[in-house]
């Protein structure tokens, strides 16, 4: 037996919390707009930001151990829980029952969360028990 | 084949997931207006926590314990709740969602053996898990009460010793043993096996009145039930106790239900925090809910043709002397079907005027739509108000456009009460330990 025989590569967006604007699509003078044809539906950030919607969750951030990674104070994390989290990640994740944001090295058996940002040592989990990653940080939404 | 999938201790367990430092901690959810409490972690339970209990009853166990007490936090459980479920559609088209916490899958395997049935539960379990942090439990059976059997045992940590046997017979796979949360009642070879290790009570429908009787006559386990004669059953339980039988032997009698868009009435209705004898201030609670039921109806894109209002009186504040009922009622049909909350507020209130009787206290009220239509099927009617509800339509989607960006009730009906007396109204909502509404409000979200 395959070992994920069921599962789906990829998974629609399905929710999308957009409302429609209304188009003008006819003019009343004589002539019809050239473009009626070339209409396009609006452009979603949605669909830009976020795969999967049921597994997307909005975090914003505390403090700025994260900013060489270009995560401020006061930015909001989109992170999506469906994904695994891969060596290099930033990730969101639980450290003795606190949450951190930090960037995920493991080698072997050894996982390292690293803050992106010098005044703050590495974390070393030796422990698995008091560790978990909540979520992968997909995308930061940062005011300029 | 059924997959009843349900999520464990699920109030609690949404809570859980933004707040880890509660992970072994005992957890009570209060019900509206913090009166009881309507859901317990495992921990919770344990304690001895009671279902429905007041919480000043377990003032005691609460300090002892550091039990963690939330007030409902509906927008969250609600958005977990549609995550999770937007989940399992996208394993299985064929869903019924039976609750905010659970819902029937219908699924036609091609290969009807334990194992793969067994791994597709589990990876559902899996995803869930993985996606949301809610923790799931599967049942699976030929029919809806076998699949929420199934459930009940896959649940019940407690049944892993006394269903022993049918693991160490070699069947089950062996990660069942470690608390998988599925559980499987495909094969009917081994039902006897399992079915005569569970109580009667414990099968979905059967209540304490009918669990007392059945028990009293000598059927005391599921297997002894599913073989009683079925004419004995038919004039003990009638035709629904006949019906629950043959799904017990494996005969579906029950089908997926429409969702709540084919549904054939609609309705919106709350218990005040205390009792509300003056009736401007019902008049506010029912404009408030005829304005959610609107939201509700132009979601789901239907009409409404036919609105009833009901108040409830405080049973035990009836006087036995006068012989009127707790519960009033008054319908009327609208000229055109509308989900315009003005309309609805304007009919519901005239409605309630009618009820209200002065100097009686009422506990609860509501309102119902049905006759529901969609949103497209319109006709016309001779004094054209069809024309004047196409204007409101917009003036409706406008108004849900803003609330859904802004927050709820940003702009509303001032019906439904101003702001200075909202706070101090007998029918609002007590609320005083809810968490944060951390994915429906961008000021609340989770902070790292």
């Amino acid at each position: 037996m395959s070992q994920k025989p069921f599962l789906p590569n990829h998974i629609p967006p399905s929710v999308s919390a957009t409302f429609e604007l209304p188009f003008f699509e006819s003019v009343s003078a004589g002539f019809p707009s050239p473009a009626t044809d070339y209409m396009d539906k609006k452009l979603d950030l949605n669909e830009l930001c976020i795969q999967n919607p049921s597994a997307t969750f909005f975090i914003r951030v505390q403090g700025d151990s994260m900013l060489n990674a270009g995560i401020s104070d006061g930015d909001i994390l989109i992170v999506d829980r469906s994904l695994t989290a891969k060596h290099r990640d930033v990730v969101v994740a639980i450290v003795e029952s606190e949450f951190v944001v930090k960037r995920l090295f493991k080698q072997g058996k050894k996982v390292l969360l690293v803050a992106e940002n010098y005044h703050y040592p590495p974390l070393v989990i030796e422990d698995d028990s008091g560790f978990e990653v909540w979520g992968v940080v997909k995308r930061v939404i940062h005011n300029v | 084949m059924f997959l009843l999938v349900d999520c464990n201790s699920f109030y609690a367990s949404c809570e859980r997931v933004f707040q880890p430092r509660l992970k072994d901690q005992p957890i009570v959810v209060l019900s509206n207006n913090d009166g009881c409490v309507v859901a317990r972690s495992n921990e919770a339970k344990a304690l001895g926590i009671a279902m429905g209990v007041p919480l000043f009853q377990i003032k005691e166990i609460v300090q002892q314990n550091k039990v963690a007490v939330f007030s409902s936090n509906y927008a969250l459980y609600g958005d977990m709740s549609e995550r999770v479920m937007n989940i399992m559609q996208q394993f299985c088209p064929n869903i019924e969602v039976y609750s905010i916490d659970e819902a029937f899958l219908k699924f036609n395997f091609y290969h009807h053996d334990e194992a793969t049935i067994f791994a597709f539960g589990q990876q559902l379990r899996e995803r869930i898990l993985q996606c949301t942090g809610i923790p799931v439990s599967v049942g699976i059976g030929s029919t809806k009460t076998l699949a929420k059997l199934a459930n009940h045992i896959a649940k019940k940590k407690t049944q892993k010793s006394t269903l022993q046997k049918a693991y160490t017979e070699g069947y089950y796979p062996p990660r069942f043993c470690s608390g998988s949360g599925v559980f499987s009642l495909a094969d009917i070879a081994h039902h006897e096996s399992i079915l005569s290790q569970i109580s009667v009570g414990d099968v979905w429908g059967i209540g304490r009145q009918y669990d007392k009787k059945l028990q009293s006559f000598g059927f005391n386990t599921v297997w002894q039930l599913r073989n009683a004669p079925e004419g004995w059953i038919r004039q003990q339980m009638g035709v629904v106790g006949v019906r629950l039988v043959k799904e017990l032997k494996g005969f579906p009698c029950y089908e997926l239900e429409p969702p709540e868009t084919d549904r054939q009435n609609i309705c919106v209705s709350r218990s005040f925090q205390k009792d509300v004898s003056d009736l401007r201030e019902l008049k506010e609670a029912i404009a408030t809910y005829a304005s959610r039921m609107g939201e509700k109806l132009r979601h789901f894109e239907q009409k409404a043709g036919i609105i009833t209002v009901f108040i409830v009186r405080n049973r035990f504040k009836l006087n036995p002397q006068e012989n009127g009922y707790a519960y009033s009622t008054q319908t009327v049909e609208l000229h055109v079907p509308s989900s315009d909350s003005g309309k609805l507020i304007s009919t519901a209130t005239r409605l309630v005027e009618q009820l209200f009787r002065p100097g009686l206290s009422y506990k609860k009220a509501g309102i119902m739509a049905s006759a529901l239509t969609s949103q497209q099927a319109l006709q016309s009617d001779i004094f054209g108000e069809a024309h004047t509800e196409r204007k409101r339509e917009i003036l409706m989607h406008t108004m849900d456009a803003i609330n859904t960006r802004m927050g709820k009730n940003t702009v509303r009906f001032s019906a439904s009460g101003s702001f200075g007396s909202i706070q101090g109204s007998g029918w609002q909502m007590k609320a005083a330990f809810r968490s944060p509404r951390f994915t429906t409000v961008w000021d609340e979200i989770l902070r790292v």
